[in-house]
């Protein structure tokens, strides 16, 4: 995510002082557990038991077409099984800096496939699963309600929003 | 055709066409993923279309994202085929303009690299994979 904007990046830094970057680096935590929360809403489903997933003909496979049987909307969600996906999952944010008159920072949320090994199988898919892009798809969901809190927030800036 | 059928097509037409992807994959570029297809074989490239919106103001415009598999076989090839692969892909697609009218008038506005995925192996098909994703706008 960055924000651009040379005048008024330089505008208010003299309001805000050395608490400025720390003012940004702030709303960005929050961004972050806002994400954080829509991720792990979207990767913790709980309506459907393995045995009956296999009942239904393994929803999420490729067979079925791009989206799979769409027992979900969105299709992509994930169900919670052993919870090592959940406890791959990590969040934090680049700190602030200005370089050039750009201040750039950042929020993420991320999962460690060293911690969950078939993560990228989810998010990617296989020859026989369908991609599930629950960080991108999640992400997409809550940019309106993000964008909110960053222009609340750090108002007067212009704002570029890239999700990734 | 709907956009995203017709940036599918144009996909393959640009990829069949290059010398060095069909040294890997001969024809076999699908227009869908290999799971849907009867007897798939490989090495192959497919297509997925991850999602796919519809502009509220040009309503036959469509910013979709997709995915390009590049499926390889263990045996023969290694992780740098991949790689070669996608460069060539990337060469190929990234920025590119890719408008034809022979193909119900496709119009491409813009087509980036947005993410080259993790290489992975599957174990039981023996096969190597590369995701890429690409954003595309496309009438």
């Amino acid at each position: 995510m960055a924000v651009r904007g040379a005048d008024v990046v330089a505008k208010n830094i003299i309001r805000f002082g050395g608490n400025f970057t720390k003012h940004v680096n702030k709303v960005m935590k929050e961004v972050s557990v806002i994400m954080d929360n829509q991720v792990t809403k979207n990767m913790t489903l709980e309506d459907h038991t393995m045995k009956e997933l296999k009942a239904l003909g393994h929803p999420y496979a490729a067979k079925h077409g791009s989206k799979g049987m769409q027992i979900h909307d969105p299709y992509w969600q994930v169900h919670k099984r052993s919870g090592e996906l959940v406890r791959s999952k990590e969040r934090g944010t680049i700190d602030a800096n200005i370089t050039f008159g750009a201040l750039r920072a950042g929020a993420f949320v991320k999962l460690d496939e060293n911690k969950a090994e078939h993560a990228k199988y989810i998010i990617f898919g296989t020859s026989k699963m369908i991609p599930r892009p629950l960080l991108m798809g999640s992400v997409n969901q809550i940019k309106n309600k993000a964008f909110k809190v960053i222009k609340n927030n750090l108002r007067d800036l212009t704002m570029r929003f890239v999700a990734r | 055709m709907i956009p995203e059928e017709k940036v599918f097509e144009k996909l393959r037409k640009v990829l069949i066409a290059d010398s060095i992807i069909d040294g890997y994959v001969e024809r076999r570029v699908y227009l869908d993923h290999p799971s849907t297809i009867k007897e798939p074989k490989y090495p192959a490239i497919s297509f997925s279309l991850i999602q796919s919106s519809a502009d509220v103001s040009v309503i036959t415009q469509a910013s979709m994202e997709i995915q390009i598999d590049v499926w390889l076989d263990n045996n023969k090839h290694t992780n740098e085929d991949l790689l070669t692969i996608q460069r060539r892909v990337r060469a190929l697609l990234h920025r590119q303009s890719l408008s034809d009218t022979s193909i119900d008038n496709l119009i491409v506005q813009q087509i980036l690299e947005a993410l080259v995925g993790p290489v992975m192996y599957e174990q039981d098909t023996n096969l190597l994979h590369l995701p890429i994703r690409y954003s595309v706008v496309a009438i």
